[in-house]
């Protein structure tokens, strides 16, 4: 074989499910009496279509693609964080809440306030199921589920009650001073910060995770818990640690919300980021590259919906159709490849 | 004798290897056939192809004369072939009496009683007795679990059983017990087709002989016509090793010992009543006893023991191989790694370059001979003696003071065995001491100096080597007592 199946398959499955995914939409298109032709050039063109279109689809992938890595290794270390959206949450509130407090400080030293603090309080989020895991054996799958409840509400209280703006107009919070939000400052498009930050972190996560000791720990650890254990390594200590860490990069992605995009908290600021987040990393087969493809093409499809709704009169419904029919046909299609394996060994 | 099952010229090819390479095969009504071979040499290929879970690349089956294709387990079953697989397929919490009649077949309102009373019955018919029907499998020992296993595939009244390794984790008295039970399905017509790696086993059940070498058969040969010299040498191809030998232990320093540790028993494992072990430099201790009777209590107390610094106190070769040894996702070179020490000295900054890697797991692969396709080929991919060659590897590199080995040989065949036994050896020679858990009395007579046996989460003995006829009876005594 001139070229390792596994790497190969990185790149053609994920590809090949998008084209099911997409059979799937162009049905559902006609169904709803739209011209799936004109449908899909909307979507192309509010994809792609000229460089504000390219700078909006990257800003959604990036925000996309933090929120998938803090998934995926999780999910490598065998940790089933399903709570990114409250990590989420809880890293907007705190980016909010810093956001406020550095008016007046110069521009990298407040982002990187913000940042810090929707980290930290992501992490801080995240460190609640890890604490229940630990110590009282908890499955994270059922902490992290009520934890998302939680913090829904804890931002709706906020917006209404601590952090509510002064006009008391809305249920939002004010803005955060304009010195903590990103700077546009690429191609005068409105492509920001947070898209270096991703470009960022792929190449550090991948290194991290493939390139150190401590990346074999926590894959051994998720791979193989007996054999981690066997091998001498601190499995309880690896698992909580993990955790945090996906805790924190949710929380990241929270403040790369506020700072990138709405500038304030209000109610259901995520819309279900955290949620969407598990599908990416999924269809990125938890490998932060694939992560990154999963998130260009989600992102793709957020923006291009946007212009597929404008133009073509297709609800924007239909973007959530295709992404939700992508991730079935990516578990259908690695199904289908894992059983044609295991029929090989 | 007029075959009952055959198979013809079956070739199977795998990237690199061809596991099969023109096996023909067959097998007839009233028969025991021993199907003998190295880790590797296609044993397991061949049972998969003729129980319709591996389709073979060419070549054809034959049942009674007849042409037949098997396009999966389901088909062989239908076919009235039964297998009893290497690696346990019970579902561990379900019971007994569900295992047994998931195999045999369900009906639409499967009634508990019934369930039961049927497995009492079909244990009973053959003699093989299983435990409590109504216990979930996850309380069994792992020599009751391969008798559900057997049940599981006798449940179906198979005209040919095919039996992957049977005996890897029985006593001798659990062995001489499956042996009785094959020999009353051969006087009933029943086809048994055996593959084992323990050759006096071989001996003394099987009429014929069929032995496999790197995908080829090299011998088809009565058992009356051959000796189990000449069965090994045709298995490796070369006169094999003489047998292992313990030096004599030096006396003086210990190194490693267990105070009076006792543990609490939970739900599933055993408590451990107060086990005293005092291990001297280059001495090999031995641990006998049937499964299930605190060895693995005892391979968990050692496994949570750690040193001042923090690190564990022994290197293992775990109970587990597959779970416990390595990680089969992982290449060979990142199992090589899995070991806290180790890791650390490879990456002292934490950064683990794949030169570093590469150059590692090399040196190990020249060392152990550890035959993969490359250094990143996932375990997985390897035989079972490769596999132990990457444990045996990573536990030796640290360069421990003590070791602990818990059914190091298990599934292995001669010439993997006798590798680490001959590891062992040398480990010993220079100045390391073992604790060496087997349930195979034969090995622990020619390996340890000293040897406990295990019974009920005690520890009995010691026994010292030479044993005497009444060290034999006494250990006899305790294992046929101690069982669960």
């Amino acid at each position: 074989m001139p070229f390792p199946a596994s790497k190969l398959n990185i790149l053609i499955r994920p590809a090949a499910a998008a084209a099911a995914a997409f059979a799937v939409a162009y049905i559902f298109v006609m169904i709803a009496g739209g011209a799936p032709g004109a449908a899909a050039g909307a979507l192309l063109e509010g994809a792609f279509g000229g460089r504000y279109a390219v700078a909006d689809t990257l800003n959604r992938a990036s925000l996309l693609f933090i929120a998938g890595l803090a998934v995926a290794v999780a999910f490598r270390g065998g940790i089933l964080n399903i709570g990114a959206e409250s990590q989420i949450l809880a890293g907007a509130s705190a980016a909010v809440v810093a956001g406020r407090l550095v008016d007046g400080w110069p521009g990298f030293a407040a982002v990187s306030a913000l940042l810090a603090a929707a980290a930290a309080a992501g992490g801080a989020c995240a460190a609640i199921a890890a604490a229940l895991k630990r110590y009282c054996s908890v499955p994270e799958v059922l902490s992290t589920i009520l934890l998302n409840f939680i913090f829904l509400q804890t931002v709706s209280w906020l917006v209404r009650g601590p952090l509510a703006e002064t006009a008391h107009a809305l249920p939002q919070s004010d803005r955060v001073a304009d010195a903590a939000m990103f700077p546009r400052v690429f191609f005068d498009t409105s492509l920001h910060g947070g898209f270096l930050l991703a470009c960022a972190l792929a190449p550090l996560s991948w290194f991290y995770l493939f390139r150190t000791a401590g990346g074999l720990r926590l894959r051994a650890v998720g791979e193989g818990p007996r054999a981690a254990r066997v091998a001498g390594f601190a499995v309880a200590r690896i698992e909580f640690t993990t955790f945090l860490a996906s805790g924190a990069l949710a929380g990241t992605a929270g403040g790369m919300l506020v700072a990138g995009h709405t500038g304030r908290l209000y109610d259901n600021i995520s819309c279900g980021l955290g949620y969407v987040a598990i599908a990416v990393a999924l269809l990125g087969k938890l490998h932060p590259f694939g992560v990154a493809a999963a998130a260009l093409f989600f992102g793709a499809l957020d923006s291009g919906a946007a212009e597929m709704q404008r133009s073509a009169g297709v609800s924007n419904a239909l973007a959530l159709v295709v992404q939700a029919a992508t991730v079935l046909a990516i578990l259908a299609f690695d199904r289908f490849a894992g059983a044609a394996r295991a029929e090989a060994a | 004798m007029p075959a009952l099952l055959e198979a013809r010229a079956i070739t199977k090819k795998y990237p690199g290897v061809a596991a099969l390479d023109g096996v023909t095969f067959s097998i007839a009504s009233g028969e025991v056939a021993g199907l003998l071979g190295e880790n590797g040499a296609g044993k397991s290929t061949l049972v998969g192809v003729l129980g319709g879970a591996i389709a073979p690349d060419r070549g054809e089956l034959y049942l009674s004369g007849e042409r037949i294709r098997l396009r999966s387990p389901a088909d062989a079953a239908a076919a009235g072939i039964g297998v009893v697989h290497q690696h346990e397929s019970l579902i561990l919490r379900f019971s007994v009496a569900e295992n047994i009649a998931l195999a045999a077949g369900l009906p639409a309102f499967p009634k508990r009683a019934a369930m039961i009373d049927a497995a009492r019955r079909l244990a009973d018919r053959y003699g093989l007795n299983p435990g409590d029907p109504a216990a979930p499998c996850e309380s069994l020992s792992v020599g009751e679990r391969q008798r559900v296993e057997i049940l599981k595939a006798l449940s179906r009244n198979p005209r040919i059983l095919l039996l992957d390794e049977p005996t890897a984790a029985l006593s001798p008295r659990e062995v001489a017990e499956l042996f009785h039970v094959i020999v009353r399905l051969r006087d009933a017509g029943v086809a048994v087709a055996l593959v084992d790696h323990k050759l006096h086993e071989v001996l003394r059940v099987c009429g014929r002989v069929v032995i496999l070498r790197r995908g080829k058969v090299v011998a088809d040969m009565l058992t009356k016509d051959s000796d189990e010299r000449g069965l090994a040498t045709a298995m490796i191809g070369k006169a094999p090793a003489p047998p292992a030998r313990a030096m004599p232990a030096r006396e003086g320093e210990i190194v490693f010992s267990v105070d009076g540790v006792s543990t609490r028993g939970r739900i599933g494992s055993l408590a451990l009543r107060s086990i005293n072990i005092k291990l001297s430099r280059g001495e090999i201790l031995g641990i006998a006893g049937v499964d299930g009777n605190g060895q693995r209590e005892f391979v968990d107390y050692l496994l949570s023991t750690r040193d001042s610094a923090g690190r564990p106190t022994t290197a293992f070769i775990p109970p587990d191989r597959r779970g416990e040894g390595l990680i089969l996702s992982f290449g060979v070179d990142e199992n090589l790694l899995l070991d806290e020490t180790l890791l650390r000295n490879a990456a002292p900054a934490g950064y683990l370059s794949p030169r570093t890697r590469a150059e590692s797991s090399a040196a190990a692969i020249v060392q152990y001979n550890i035959r993969a396709a490359s250094s990143s080929a996932k375990a997985a991919t390897l035989s079972g003696g490769n596999q132990q060659k990457i444990v045996v590897a990573r536990a030796m590199a640290r360069r421990p003071g003590v070791l602990v080995a818990a059914h190091a040989t298990r599934g292995l065949d001669v010439e993997a065995a006798s590798f680490v036994h001959g590891e062992i050896l040398n480990f010993t020679k220079n100045g390391g001491a073992v604790i060496y858990i087997s349930t195979d009395l034969d090995e622990i007579a020619a390996l340890c100096h000293r040897t406990l046996v295990f019974a009920r989460g005690s520890a009995l003995g010691p026994f010292e080597i030479p044993w005497s006829a009444a060290d034999f009876e006494a250990i006899g005594a305790i294992m046929a007592g101690g069982g669960r």
